[in-house]
Protein backbone atom coordinates (compact mmCIF):
# COMPACT_ATOMS: atom_id res chain seq x y z
CA UNK A 1 0.00 0.00 0.00
CA UNK A 2 2.94 2.30 0.40
CA UNK A 3 3.64 5.47 2.22
CA UNK A 4 2.23 5.61 5.71
CA UNK A 5 3.78 8.37 7.75
CA UNK A 6 2.69 6.79 11.00
CA UNK A 7 4.13 4.07 13.17
CA UNK A 8 2.59 0.64 12.74
CA UNK A 9 0.33 -0.67 15.51
CA UNK A 10 1.95 -4.06 15.04
CA UNK A 11 5.40 -4.66 13.63
CA UNK A 12 6.54 -8.21 13.02
CA UNK A 13 10.08 -9.11 11.98
CA UNK A 14 11.58 -12.55 11.35
CA UNK A 15 8.90 -14.26 13.42
CA UNK A 16 9.41 -17.99 13.93
CA UNK A 17 7.40 -20.28 16.13
CA UNK A 18 7.48 -24.04 16.63
CA UNK A 19 4.92 -26.08 18.56
CA UNK A 20 6.25 -28.83 20.85
CA UNK A 21 9.83 -27.96 20.08
CA UNK A 22 12.19 -30.87 20.66
CA UNK A 23 9.39 -33.45 20.80
CA UNK A 24 8.56 -35.93 18.02
CA UNK A 25 5.39 -33.92 17.36
CA UNK A 26 7.39 -30.78 16.66
CA UNK A 27 5.75 -28.58 14.03
CA UNK A 28 7.18 -25.33 12.73
CA UNK A 29 4.04 -23.19 12.41
CA UNK A 30 5.72 -19.90 11.51
CA UNK A 31 9.02 -19.86 9.68
CA UNK A 32 9.99 -16.23 9.20
CA UNK A 33 7.17 -13.71 8.98
CA UNK A 34 7.52 -9.96 8.42
CA UNK A 35 4.49 -7.70 8.58
CA UNK A 36 3.43 -4.15 9.47
CA UNK A 37 -0.12 -3.28 10.40
CA UNK A 38 -1.04 0.41 10.43
CA UNK A 39 -3.87 2.28 12.15
CA UNK A 40 -7.13 2.04 10.23
CA UNK A 41 -5.76 -0.56 7.84
CA UNK A 42 -8.00 -3.49 6.94
CA UNK A 43 -5.78 -6.49 6.33
CA UNK A 44 -6.84 -10.01 5.51
CA UNK A 45 -4.82 -13.18 5.84
CA UNK A 46 -5.79 -16.23 3.80
CA UNK A 47 -4.20 -19.64 3.34
CA UNK A 48 -4.94 -23.33 3.61
CA UNK A 49 -5.73 -25.05 6.92
CA UNK A 50 -2.51 -25.52 8.84
CA UNK A 51 -0.64 -22.75 6.99
CA UNK A 52 0.03 -20.83 10.22
CA UNK A 53 -2.71 -18.16 10.13
CA UNK A 54 -4.08 -18.80 13.59
CA UNK A 55 -0.62 -19.02 15.12
CA UNK A 56 0.16 -15.66 13.56
CA UNK A 57 -3.04 -14.23 15.06
CA UNK A 58 -2.05 -15.55 18.46
CA UNK A 59 1.40 -14.01 18.11
CA UNK A 60 -0.23 -10.61 17.64
CA UNK A 61 -1.44 -10.43 21.23
CA UNK A 62 1.13 -12.51 23.02
CA UNK A 63 -0.87 -15.72 23.34
CA UNK A 64 2.10 -17.08 21.42
CA UNK A 65 5.54 -15.51 21.98
CA UNK A 66 8.19 -15.70 19.23
CA UNK A 67 10.90 -18.36 19.36
CA UNK A 68 12.87 -16.12 17.04
CA UNK A 69 12.24 -12.62 15.75
CA UNK A 70 10.04 -9.96 17.31
CA UNK A 71 6.44 -8.84 17.49
CA UNK A 72 6.15 -5.22 18.59
CA UNK A 73 2.72 -3.97 19.62
CA UNK A 74 2.41 -0.24 20.13
CA UNK A 75 6.14 -0.11 20.79
CA UNK A 76 6.13 -3.02 23.27
CA UNK A 77 7.74 -6.37 22.52
CA UNK A 78 5.29 -9.20 23.13
CA UNK A 79 8.05 -11.15 24.88
CA UNK A 80 7.88 -8.59 27.73
CA UNK A 81 5.79 -10.54 30.23
CA UNK A 82 5.31 -7.52 32.48
CA UNK A 83 3.43 -5.72 29.72
CA UNK A 84 1.06 -8.55 28.80
CA UNK A 85 -2.09 -6.64 29.72
CA UNK A 86 -0.95 -3.51 27.91
CA UNK A 87 -0.47 -5.62 24.80
CA UNK A 88 -3.85 -7.33 25.06
CA UNK A 89 -5.56 -4.01 25.58
CA UNK A 90 -4.11 -2.73 22.32
CA UNK A 91 -4.76 -5.88 20.28
CA UNK A 92 -8.10 -7.60 20.88
CA UNK A 93 -9.04 -10.99 19.52
CA UNK A 94 -12.34 -12.46 18.40
CA UNK A 95 -12.37 -16.19 17.80
CA UNK A 96 -14.39 -18.62 15.69
CA UNK A 97 -17.06 -19.99 17.96
CA UNK A 98 -19.62 -17.39 19.05
CA UNK A 99 -20.78 -19.61 21.90
CA UNK A 100 -17.46 -19.84 23.70
CA UNK A 101 -16.69 -16.16 24.11
CA UNK A 102 -19.53 -14.58 26.02
CA UNK A 103 -19.40 -14.95 29.79
CA UNK A 104 -21.98 -12.73 31.44
CA UNK A 105 -25.75 -12.92 31.78
CA UNK A 106 -26.51 -9.77 29.78
CA UNK A 107 -24.91 -8.12 26.77
CA UNK A 108 -24.11 -5.03 28.82
CA UNK A 109 -22.29 -6.97 31.53
CA UNK A 110 -20.39 -8.88 28.93
CA UNK A 111 -19.10 -5.75 27.26
CA UNK A 112 -18.29 -4.17 30.63
CA UNK A 113 -16.29 -7.19 31.77
CA UNK A 114 -12.96 -6.12 30.28
CA UNK A 115 -12.95 -2.48 31.37
CA UNK A 116 -14.14 -3.51 34.86
CA UNK A 117 -11.13 -5.77 35.14
CA UNK A 118 -8.92 -2.84 34.20
CA UNK A 119 -10.44 -0.81 37.04
CA UNK A 120 -12.04 1.76 34.75
CA UNK A 121 -14.42 4.04 36.75
CA UNK A 122 -18.05 2.95 36.41
CA UNK A 123 -19.23 6.16 34.73
CA UNK A 124 -16.65 5.71 32.02
CA UNK A 125 -17.51 2.02 31.69
CA UNK A 126 -21.10 2.98 30.97
CA UNK A 127 -19.90 5.39 28.28
CA UNK A 128 -17.64 2.80 26.75
CA UNK A 129 -20.44 0.22 26.67
CA UNK A 130 -22.77 2.66 24.91
CA UNK A 131 -20.08 3.49 22.39
CA UNK A 132 -19.26 -0.16 21.75
CA UNK A 133 -22.92 -1.01 21.25
CA UNK A 134 -23.31 1.85 18.80
CA UNK A 135 -20.20 0.97 16.80
CA UNK A 136 -21.31 -2.62 16.37
CA UNK A 137 -24.94 -1.76 15.66
CA UNK A 138 -26.10 -3.56 18.78
CA UNK A 139 -27.96 -0.71 20.49
CA UNK A 140 -31.21 -2.08 21.82
CA UNK A 141 -29.70 -5.41 22.86
CA UNK A 142 -28.08 -4.11 26.06
CA UNK A 143 -30.27 -6.12 28.43
CA UNK A 144 -30.46 -9.27 26.33
CA UNK A 145 -28.96 -12.51 27.61
CA UNK A 146 -26.29 -13.51 25.07
CA UNK A 147 -27.86 -16.93 24.42
CA UNK A 148 -30.92 -15.22 22.95
CA UNK A 149 -28.83 -13.68 20.17
CA UNK A 150 -28.07 -14.99 16.69
CA UNK A 151 -24.52 -16.04 15.80
CA UNK A 152 -23.78 -12.76 14.04
CA UNK A 153 -25.12 -10.78 16.99
CA UNK A 154 -23.02 -12.81 19.43
CA UNK A 155 -19.89 -12.14 17.40
CA UNK A 156 -20.72 -8.43 17.34
CA UNK A 157 -21.05 -8.49 21.14
CA UNK A 158 -17.64 -10.17 21.29
CA UNK A 159 -16.28 -7.37 19.09
CA UNK A 160 -18.03 -4.80 21.29
CA UNK A 161 -16.33 -6.33 24.33
CA UNK A 162 -13.00 -5.82 22.61
CA UNK A 163 -13.88 -2.26 21.56
CA UNK A 164 -14.69 -1.36 25.16
CA UNK A 165 -11.00 -1.93 25.89
CA UNK A 166 -10.23 0.89 23.41
CA UNK A 167 -7.93 -1.24 21.28
CA UNK A 168 -5.93 -0.03 18.30
CA UNK A 169 -6.24 -3.34 16.47
CA UNK A 170 -8.81 -6.14 16.35
CA UNK A 171 -7.90 -9.60 15.08
CA UNK A 172 -10.83 -11.64 13.75
CA UNK A 173 -9.62 -15.23 13.68
CA UNK A 174 -12.16 -16.97 11.42
CA UNK A 175 -14.86 -15.13 13.34
CA UNK A 176 -17.33 -15.53 10.49
CA UNK A 177 -16.74 -19.25 9.87
CA UNK A 178 -19.79 -20.45 11.77
CA UNK A 179 -22.19 -17.71 10.74
CA UNK A 180 -25.00 -17.60 8.22
CA UNK A 181 -24.83 -15.14 5.30
CA UNK A 182 -26.53 -12.29 7.17
CA UNK A 183 -24.40 -12.86 10.27
CA UNK A 184 -21.28 -12.66 8.11
CA UNK A 185 -22.42 -9.43 6.50
CA UNK A 186 -23.19 -7.88 9.90
CA UNK A 187 -19.78 -8.72 11.34
CA UNK A 188 -17.91 -7.53 8.26
CA UNK A 189 -19.83 -4.29 8.07
CA UNK A 190 -19.04 -3.61 11.74
CA UNK A 191 -15.35 -4.38 11.19
CA UNK A 192 -15.19 -2.24 8.06
CA UNK A 193 -16.75 0.71 9.87
CA UNK A 194 -14.30 0.41 12.76
CA UNK A 195 -11.39 0.61 10.36
CA UNK A 196 -12.76 3.49 8.30
CA UNK A 197 -14.41 5.61 10.96
CA UNK A 198 -12.49 4.82 14.12
CA UNK A 199 -9.05 4.17 12.68
CA UNK A 200 -8.86 0.75 14.33
CA UNK A 201 -6.68 -1.70 12.41
CA UNK A 202 -8.52 -4.89 11.45
CA UNK A 203 -6.84 -8.20 10.76
CA UNK A 204 -9.34 -10.58 9.18
CA UNK A 205 -8.35 -14.22 9.00
CA UNK A 206 -10.78 -16.03 6.76
CA UNK A 207 -11.46 -18.90 4.38
CA UNK A 208 -13.98 -16.84 2.43
CA UNK A 209 -12.40 -15.18 -0.57
CA UNK A 210 -15.35 -12.78 -0.93
CA UNK A 211 -14.47 -11.46 2.54
CA UNK A 212 -10.74 -11.18 1.88
CA UNK A 213 -11.60 -9.10 -1.18
CA UNK A 214 -12.84 -6.27 1.06
CA UNK A 215 -9.43 -5.68 2.61
CA UNK A 216 -6.92 -2.95 1.71
CA UNK A 217 -4.22 -5.54 1.69
CA UNK A 218 -4.31 -9.33 1.40
CA UNK A 219 -1.59 -11.70 2.61
CA UNK A 220 -1.42 -15.34 1.53
CA UNK A 221 0.22 -17.76 3.96
CA UNK A 222 1.59 -21.14 3.11
CA UNK A 223 3.79 -23.40 5.25
CA UNK A 224 4.37 -20.72 7.87
CA UNK A 225 5.35 -17.93 5.48
CA UNK A 226 3.78 -15.22 3.39
CA UNK A 227 3.96 -16.26 -0.24
CA UNK A 228 2.14 -13.25 -1.65
CA UNK A 229 0.91 -9.85 -0.55
CA UNK A 230 -0.95 -7.13 -2.39
CA UNK A 231 -4.24 -5.38 -2.87
CA UNK A 232 -7.15 -7.73 -3.58
CA UNK A 233 -7.08 -7.31 -7.33
CA UNK A 234 -3.35 -8.06 -7.49
CA UNK A 235 -3.81 -11.10 -5.28
CA UNK A 236 -6.76 -12.59 -7.12
CA UNK A 237 -5.63 -11.69 -10.65
CA UNK A 238 -1.85 -11.97 -10.49
CA UNK A 239 -1.11 -14.88 -8.17
CA UNK A 240 -0.72 -18.10 -10.13
CA UNK A 241 -2.16 -21.28 -8.80
CA UNK A 242 -4.41 -20.03 -6.02
CA UNK A 243 -5.92 -23.53 -5.96
CA UNK A 244 -2.50 -25.04 -5.32
CA UNK A 245 -2.31 -22.83 -2.22
CA UNK A 246 -5.61 -24.28 -0.96
CA UNK A 247 -7.52 -21.18 -2.05
CA UNK A 248 -9.87 -20.29 -4.84
CA UNK A 249 -11.13 -17.30 -6.78
CA UNK A 250 -14.19 -15.21 -6.03
CA UNK A 251 -16.82 -15.96 -8.70
CA UNK A 252 -16.41 -12.55 -10.35
CA UNK A 253 -12.70 -13.19 -10.80
CA UNK A 254 -13.33 -16.69 -12.13
CA UNK A 255 -15.73 -15.25 -14.70
CA UNK A 256 -13.33 -12.50 -15.69
CA UNK A 257 -10.52 -14.99 -16.25
CA UNK A 258 -12.79 -17.33 -18.20
CA UNK A 259 -13.84 -14.52 -20.54
CA UNK A 260 -10.25 -13.41 -20.98
CA UNK A 261 -9.29 -16.94 -21.88
CA UNK A 262 -11.95 -16.81 -24.61
CA UNK A 263 -10.52 -13.57 -25.97
CA UNK A 264 -12.74 -11.12 -24.08
CA UNK A 265 -10.28 -9.14 -22.00
CA UNK A 266 -12.85 -6.77 -20.55
CA UNK A 267 -12.75 -7.13 -16.81
CA UNK A 268 -9.13 -7.56 -15.68
CA UNK A 269 -8.85 -6.57 -12.03
CA UNK A 270 -12.61 -6.30 -11.47
CA UNK A 271 -13.76 -7.56 -8.06
CA UNK A 272 -17.35 -6.48 -7.54
CA UNK A 273 -20.43 -7.95 -9.16
CA UNK A 274 -21.71 -4.43 -9.95
CA UNK A 275 -18.57 -3.45 -11.80
CA UNK A 276 -18.66 -6.76 -13.68
CA UNK A 277 -22.28 -6.18 -14.69
CA UNK A 278 -21.35 -2.71 -15.97
CA UNK A 279 -18.51 -4.07 -18.09
CA UNK A 280 -20.72 -6.84 -19.45
CA UNK A 281 -23.57 -4.50 -20.32
CA UNK A 282 -21.11 -2.26 -22.14
CA UNK A 283 -20.04 -5.33 -24.10
CA UNK A 284 -23.29 -7.01 -24.97
CA UNK A 285 -26.00 -4.50 -24.92
CA UNK A 286 -27.30 -1.10 -24.12
CA UNK A 287 -29.39 -0.67 -21.06
CA UNK A 288 -30.26 1.83 -18.40
CA UNK A 289 -27.58 2.29 -15.78
CA UNK A 290 -28.68 1.85 -12.23
CA UNK A 291 -27.13 3.74 -9.35
CA UNK A 292 -24.21 1.75 -8.08
CA UNK A 293 -23.45 1.50 -4.44
CA UNK A 294 -20.51 -0.25 -2.89
CA UNK A 295 -21.52 -3.47 -1.22
CA UNK A 296 -19.98 -5.49 1.48
CA UNK B 1 -40.93 -40.63 -0.58
CA UNK B 2 -38.12 -41.91 1.57
CA UNK B 3 -38.73 -39.22 4.21
CA UNK B 4 -41.95 -37.36 4.93
CA UNK B 5 -42.32 -34.76 7.64
CA UNK B 6 -45.96 -33.76 8.02
CA UNK B 7 -47.11 -30.81 10.10
CA UNK B 8 -44.31 -31.18 12.62
CA UNK B 9 -43.92 -28.78 15.53
CA UNK B 10 -41.15 -28.85 18.10
CA UNK B 11 -40.35 -26.64 21.08
CA UNK B 12 -37.08 -26.72 23.01
CA UNK B 13 -37.45 -26.40 26.80
CA UNK B 14 -41.21 -26.63 26.62
CA UNK B 15 -42.77 -25.90 30.03
CA UNK B 16 -39.97 -23.51 30.96
CA UNK B 17 -39.61 -19.73 30.58
CA UNK B 18 -36.91 -20.42 27.99
CA UNK B 19 -39.32 -22.33 25.75
CA UNK B 20 -38.52 -21.71 22.11
CA UNK B 21 -40.61 -23.02 19.24
CA UNK B 22 -38.14 -24.14 16.61
CA UNK B 23 -40.38 -26.02 14.20
CA UNK B 24 -43.82 -24.65 13.56
CA UNK B 25 -46.24 -26.96 11.78
CA UNK B 26 -43.85 -27.63 8.95
CA UNK B 27 -43.93 -30.23 6.18
CA UNK B 28 -41.06 -31.47 4.04
CA UNK B 29 -40.51 -34.53 1.92
CA UNK B 30 -37.44 -36.12 0.40
CA UNK B 31 -37.71 -38.49 -2.54
CA UNK B 32 -35.48 -41.51 -2.91
CA UNK B 33 -32.33 -40.71 -4.86
CA UNK B 34 -32.60 -36.94 -4.54
CA UNK B 35 -29.82 -34.49 -3.65
CA UNK B 36 -31.55 -31.87 -1.53
CA UNK B 37 -29.96 -28.72 -0.08
CA UNK B 38 -31.44 -27.11 3.02
CA UNK B 39 -30.69 -23.44 3.61
CA UNK B 40 -31.84 -20.96 6.23
CA UNK B 41 -30.60 -18.56 8.87
CA UNK B 42 -29.08 -19.75 12.12
CA UNK B 43 -32.07 -20.52 14.31
CA UNK B 44 -34.43 -21.10 11.38
CA UNK B 45 -34.83 -24.76 12.37
CA UNK B 46 -32.58 -26.54 9.83
CA UNK B 47 -30.63 -28.65 12.30
CA UNK B 48 -33.73 -29.41 14.36
CA UNK B 49 -35.55 -30.49 11.20
CA UNK B 50 -32.84 -32.94 10.15
CA UNK B 51 -32.64 -34.35 13.65
CA UNK B 52 -36.30 -35.30 13.26
CA UNK B 53 -35.50 -37.19 10.08
CA UNK B 54 -33.71 -40.01 11.88
CA UNK B 55 -35.67 -39.95 15.11
CA UNK B 56 -33.11 -38.13 17.25
CA UNK B 57 -35.83 -35.71 18.26
CA UNK B 58 -39.47 -36.54 18.75
CA UNK B 59 -41.97 -34.01 17.42
CA UNK B 60 -44.46 -32.41 19.82
CA UNK B 61 -47.04 -32.88 17.11
CA UNK B 62 -47.12 -34.05 13.51
CA UNK B 63 -45.86 -37.10 11.73
CA UNK B 64 -42.40 -38.34 10.71
CA UNK B 65 -42.44 -41.10 8.10
CA UNK B 66 -39.34 -42.95 6.91
CA UNK B 67 -39.78 -45.31 3.99
CA UNK B 68 -43.54 -45.30 4.52
CA UNK B 69 -43.42 -46.04 8.24
CA UNK B 70 -44.48 -43.68 11.04
CA UNK B 71 -41.28 -43.86 13.08
CA UNK B 72 -43.02 -43.02 16.36
CA UNK B 73 -45.81 -45.57 15.93
CA UNK B 74 -45.95 -48.65 18.11
CA UNK B 75 -43.81 -51.39 16.70
CA UNK B 76 -41.47 -49.06 14.80
CA UNK B 77 -37.85 -49.45 15.87
CA UNK B 78 -35.67 -46.37 15.97
CA UNK B 79 -32.67 -48.60 15.39
CA UNK B 80 -34.07 -49.50 11.98
CA UNK B 81 -34.76 -45.86 11.22
CA UNK B 82 -31.15 -44.94 11.97
CA UNK B 83 -29.93 -47.71 9.69
CA UNK B 84 -31.90 -46.08 6.90
CA UNK B 85 -31.10 -42.47 7.69
CA UNK B 86 -27.52 -41.59 8.61
CA UNK B 87 -26.79 -38.20 10.12
CA UNK B 88 -23.40 -36.49 9.97
CA UNK B 89 -23.35 -33.71 12.57
CA UNK B 90 -21.50 -30.43 12.41
CA UNK B 91 -17.83 -30.95 13.27
CA UNK B 92 -18.33 -34.75 13.34
CA UNK B 93 -14.63 -35.27 14.03
CA UNK B 94 -15.34 -34.33 17.64
CA UNK B 95 -17.12 -37.66 17.98
CA UNK B 96 -14.27 -39.93 16.94
CA UNK B 97 -13.36 -42.28 19.76
CA UNK B 98 -11.61 -45.46 18.64
CA UNK B 99 -7.88 -46.12 18.76
CA UNK B 100 -7.72 -46.86 15.06
CA UNK B 101 -9.35 -45.52 11.93
CA UNK B 102 -10.58 -49.01 11.10
CA UNK B 103 -12.16 -49.42 14.53
CA UNK B 104 -13.94 -46.11 14.20
CA UNK B 105 -15.36 -46.63 10.73
CA UNK B 106 -16.25 -50.27 11.46
CA UNK B 107 -18.06 -49.43 14.70
CA UNK B 108 -21.49 -48.97 13.11
CA UNK B 109 -21.50 -52.02 10.81
CA UNK B 110 -20.07 -54.24 13.59
CA UNK B 111 -22.89 -53.05 15.85
CA UNK B 112 -25.34 -54.09 13.17
CA UNK B 113 -24.11 -57.66 13.71
CA UNK B 114 -22.58 -58.09 10.24
CA UNK B 115 -19.86 -60.66 9.58
CA UNK B 116 -16.30 -59.33 9.70
CA UNK B 117 -15.75 -59.79 5.97
CA UNK B 118 -18.82 -57.74 5.13
CA UNK B 119 -17.74 -55.15 7.69
CA UNK B 120 -14.33 -54.73 6.07
CA UNK B 121 -15.88 -54.53 2.58
CA UNK B 122 -18.10 -51.74 3.76
CA UNK B 123 -15.27 -49.89 5.47
CA UNK B 124 -13.14 -50.07 2.33
CA UNK B 125 -16.01 -48.84 0.17
CA UNK B 126 -16.95 -46.02 2.55
CA UNK B 127 -13.38 -44.82 2.85
CA UNK B 128 -13.01 -44.91 -0.92
CA UNK B 129 -15.95 -42.55 -1.39
CA UNK B 130 -14.35 -39.95 0.88
CA UNK B 131 -10.91 -40.48 -0.71
CA UNK B 132 -9.19 -42.03 2.29
CA UNK B 133 -6.54 -44.64 1.59
CA UNK B 134 -7.67 -47.71 3.55
CA UNK B 135 -4.33 -49.54 3.62
CA UNK B 136 -2.35 -46.43 4.47
CA UNK B 137 -4.35 -45.24 7.46
CA UNK B 138 -6.53 -48.09 8.74
CA UNK B 139 -4.25 -48.82 11.71
CA UNK B 140 -3.44 -45.23 12.55
CA UNK B 141 -5.05 -43.30 15.37
CA UNK B 142 -7.71 -40.99 13.96
CA UNK B 143 -6.49 -38.32 16.38
CA UNK B 144 -3.17 -37.92 14.66
CA UNK B 145 -4.74 -37.21 11.26
CA UNK B 146 -5.28 -33.74 9.82
CA UNK B 147 -8.58 -31.97 10.51
CA UNK B 148 -9.91 -32.76 7.03
CA UNK B 149 -8.98 -36.42 7.28
CA UNK B 150 -10.57 -36.73 10.72
CA UNK B 151 -13.79 -35.35 9.34
CA UNK B 152 -13.67 -37.87 6.49
CA UNK B 153 -13.19 -40.74 8.92
CA UNK B 154 -16.30 -39.60 10.78
CA UNK B 155 -18.29 -39.37 7.54
CA UNK B 156 -17.05 -42.79 6.41
CA UNK B 157 -18.36 -44.21 9.70
CA UNK B 158 -21.86 -43.12 8.70
CA UNK B 159 -21.52 -44.31 5.07
CA UNK B 160 -20.33 -47.74 6.23
CA UNK B 161 -23.78 -48.29 7.77
CA UNK B 162 -25.08 -48.07 4.19
CA UNK B 163 -28.06 -45.89 5.01
CA UNK B 164 -30.51 -45.01 2.24
CA UNK B 165 -30.22 -41.34 3.14
CA UNK B 166 -27.12 -39.45 4.25
CA UNK B 167 -27.77 -36.11 5.93
CA UNK B 168 -24.77 -33.80 6.31
CA UNK B 169 -25.03 -30.71 8.52
CA UNK B 170 -22.49 -28.11 7.34
CA UNK B 171 -19.88 -30.69 6.31
CA UNK B 172 -17.45 -28.07 4.99
CA UNK B 173 -17.54 -25.70 8.00
CA UNK B 174 -14.11 -24.34 8.84
CA UNK B 175 -12.41 -25.89 5.82
CA UNK B 176 -10.21 -23.99 3.41
CA UNK B 177 -11.58 -23.49 -0.12
CA UNK B 178 -9.66 -26.41 -1.59
CA UNK B 179 -10.78 -28.71 1.23
CA UNK B 180 -14.31 -27.47 0.76
CA UNK B 181 -14.29 -28.31 -2.95
CA UNK B 182 -12.86 -31.73 -2.25
CA UNK B 183 -15.43 -32.64 0.35
CA UNK B 184 -18.29 -31.41 -1.83
CA UNK B 185 -16.89 -33.45 -4.70
CA UNK B 186 -16.99 -36.48 -2.41
CA UNK B 187 -20.59 -35.73 -1.48
CA UNK B 188 -21.43 -35.61 -5.20
CA UNK B 189 -19.78 -39.02 -5.46
CA UNK B 190 -21.95 -40.36 -2.61
CA UNK B 191 -24.95 -39.35 -4.65
CA UNK B 192 -23.90 -40.40 -8.15
CA UNK B 193 -21.65 -43.38 -7.50
CA UNK B 194 -22.75 -44.46 -4.04
CA UNK B 195 -26.45 -44.14 -4.88
CA UNK B 196 -27.23 -42.43 -1.58
CA UNK B 197 -30.06 -39.97 -1.16
CA UNK B 198 -28.24 -36.86 0.07
CA UNK B 199 -29.50 -34.02 2.27
CA UNK B 200 -26.99 -31.18 2.61
CA UNK B 201 -27.49 -28.43 5.19
CA UNK B 202 -25.37 -25.42 4.24
CA UNK B 203 -24.82 -21.69 4.71
CA UNK B 204 -23.15 -21.41 1.33
CA UNK B 205 -25.51 -20.43 -1.46
CA UNK B 206 -22.75 -21.10 -4.00
CA UNK B 207 -22.29 -24.65 -2.75
CA UNK B 208 -25.96 -25.62 -2.82
CA UNK B 209 -26.43 -23.91 -6.20
CA UNK B 210 -23.64 -26.00 -7.64
CA UNK B 211 -24.44 -29.36 -6.08
CA UNK B 212 -28.07 -29.79 -5.04
CA UNK B 213 -30.96 -30.75 -7.35
CA UNK B 214 -33.58 -29.22 -5.11
CA UNK B 215 -33.51 -26.65 -2.33
CA UNK B 216 -35.63 -26.30 0.76
CA UNK B 217 -35.57 -22.90 2.45
CA UNK B 218 -36.31 -22.74 6.17
CA UNK B 219 -37.47 -19.56 7.85
CA UNK B 220 -38.75 -19.20 11.42
CA UNK B 221 -39.39 -22.92 11.83
CA UNK B 222 -41.06 -23.53 8.52
CA UNK B 223 -40.10 -24.75 5.09
CA UNK B 224 -41.19 -21.68 3.13
CA UNK B 225 -39.76 -22.38 -0.32
CA UNK B 226 -38.89 -25.53 -2.17
CA UNK B 227 -37.84 -26.06 -5.73
CA UNK B 228 -34.94 -26.47 -8.08
CA UNK B 229 -32.11 -23.99 -7.37
CA UNK B 230 -33.05 -21.73 -10.31
CA UNK B 231 -36.60 -21.33 -9.06
CA UNK B 232 -35.52 -20.69 -5.48
CA UNK B 233 -32.76 -18.24 -6.39
CA UNK B 234 -35.11 -16.31 -8.66
CA UNK B 235 -36.51 -14.90 -5.39
CA UNK B 236 -33.48 -12.79 -4.45
CA UNK B 237 -35.49 -10.15 -2.61
CA UNK B 238 -37.34 -12.65 -0.48
CA UNK B 239 -34.15 -14.56 0.33
CA UNK B 240 -32.42 -11.34 1.40
CA UNK B 241 -35.34 -10.54 3.68
CA UNK B 242 -34.83 -13.94 5.27
CA UNK B 243 -31.18 -13.15 5.97
CA UNK B 244 -29.96 -15.34 3.13
CA UNK B 245 -28.65 -14.40 -0.26
CA UNK B 246 -28.04 -15.71 -3.74
CA UNK B 247 -24.83 -16.89 -5.38
CA UNK B 248 -22.76 -14.17 -7.05
CA UNK B 249 -23.65 -15.58 -10.47
CA UNK B 250 -27.32 -14.97 -9.72
CA UNK B 251 -26.56 -11.44 -8.48
CA UNK B 252 -24.81 -10.72 -11.76
CA UNK B 253 -27.76 -12.18 -13.67
CA UNK B 254 -30.12 -9.83 -11.82
CA UNK B 255 -27.84 -6.83 -12.31
CA UNK B 256 -27.61 -7.52 -16.03
CA UNK B 257 -31.38 -7.67 -16.11
CA UNK B 258 -31.56 -4.25 -14.49
CA UNK B 259 -29.27 -3.05 -17.26
CA UNK B 260 -31.61 -4.36 -19.90
CA UNK B 261 -29.80 -7.61 -20.68
CA UNK B 262 -31.85 -10.77 -20.42
CA UNK B 263 -29.80 -13.96 -20.15
CA UNK B 264 -31.65 -17.12 -21.25
CA UNK B 265 -31.71 -18.56 -17.72
CA UNK B 266 -30.40 -18.10 -14.20
CA UNK B 267 -26.78 -19.27 -14.10
CA UNK B 268 -25.90 -21.50 -11.16
CA UNK B 269 -22.20 -21.74 -11.88
CA UNK B 270 -19.57 -19.44 -13.34
CA UNK B 271 -19.19 -21.80 -16.31
CA UNK B 272 -22.88 -21.44 -17.14
CA UNK B 273 -22.75 -17.66 -16.83
CA UNK B 274 -19.60 -17.46 -18.95
CA UNK B 275 -21.09 -19.65 -21.69
CA UNK B 276 -24.22 -17.49 -21.86
CA UNK B 277 -22.20 -14.31 -22.16
CA UNK B 278 -19.97 -15.79 -24.84
CA UNK B 279 -23.04 -16.91 -26.79
CA UNK B 280 -24.54 -13.44 -26.57
CA UNK B 281 -21.39 -11.75 -27.83
CA UNK B 282 -21.27 -14.17 -30.76
CA UNK B 283 -24.89 -13.55 -31.65
CA UNK B 284 -24.36 -9.85 -31.35
CA UNK B 285 -21.22 -10.01 -33.50
CA UNK B 286 -23.17 -11.99 -36.07
CA UNK B 287 -26.01 -9.49 -36.03
CA UNK B 288 -23.56 -6.73 -36.80
CA UNK B 289 -22.19 -8.54 -39.79
CA UNK B 290 -25.67 -9.00 -41.15
CA UNK B 291 -26.43 -5.35 -40.60
CA UNK B 292 -23.23 -4.36 -42.40
CA UNK B 293 -24.24 -6.39 -45.45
Amino acid sequence: MGCYQVEPVIRIRGLKYTYDEGSPDEVEALSGVDMDIFPGQFVSVIGRNGSGKSTLAKAMNAIVVPDEGVVIVNGIQTSDENRLWDIRRVVGMVFQNPDNQLVATTVEEDIAFGPENLGVPSKEIAERVEEALRLTGMEGFKDFPPHMLSGGQKQRVAIAGVIAMRPRCIVLDESTAMLDPLGRREVLEAAYRLAREEGIAIVLITHFMEEAMLADSVYIMDAGKFVAQGDPSEIFYKVDDLKGLGLDEPQVVELSKMLKHEGLDIAEGVLSAEEMADRLSALIGPGPREGIGGTL
Amino acid sequence: MIIEIKGVSFTYNADSPLARKVLDDTSVSIAKGEFVGIIGRTGSGKSTLVQHMNGLLRPDSGLVMVDGLDIWSKGAKLQDVRKKVGLVFQYPEHQLFDETVLGDVAFGPRNMGLGEEEVIDRVVEAMDIVNLDFEAIKDRSPFELSGGQKRRVAIAGVLAMKPEVVILDEPAAGMDPAGRDEILGEIDKMHTKGGFTVVLVSHSMEDVAKHAERLIVMDAGRAVLSGDPRTVFSEEKRLLEMGLGVPQTVRMYNMLRQRGIELPMIPLTVEQLGEMILDMTKTKGHGREVAAL
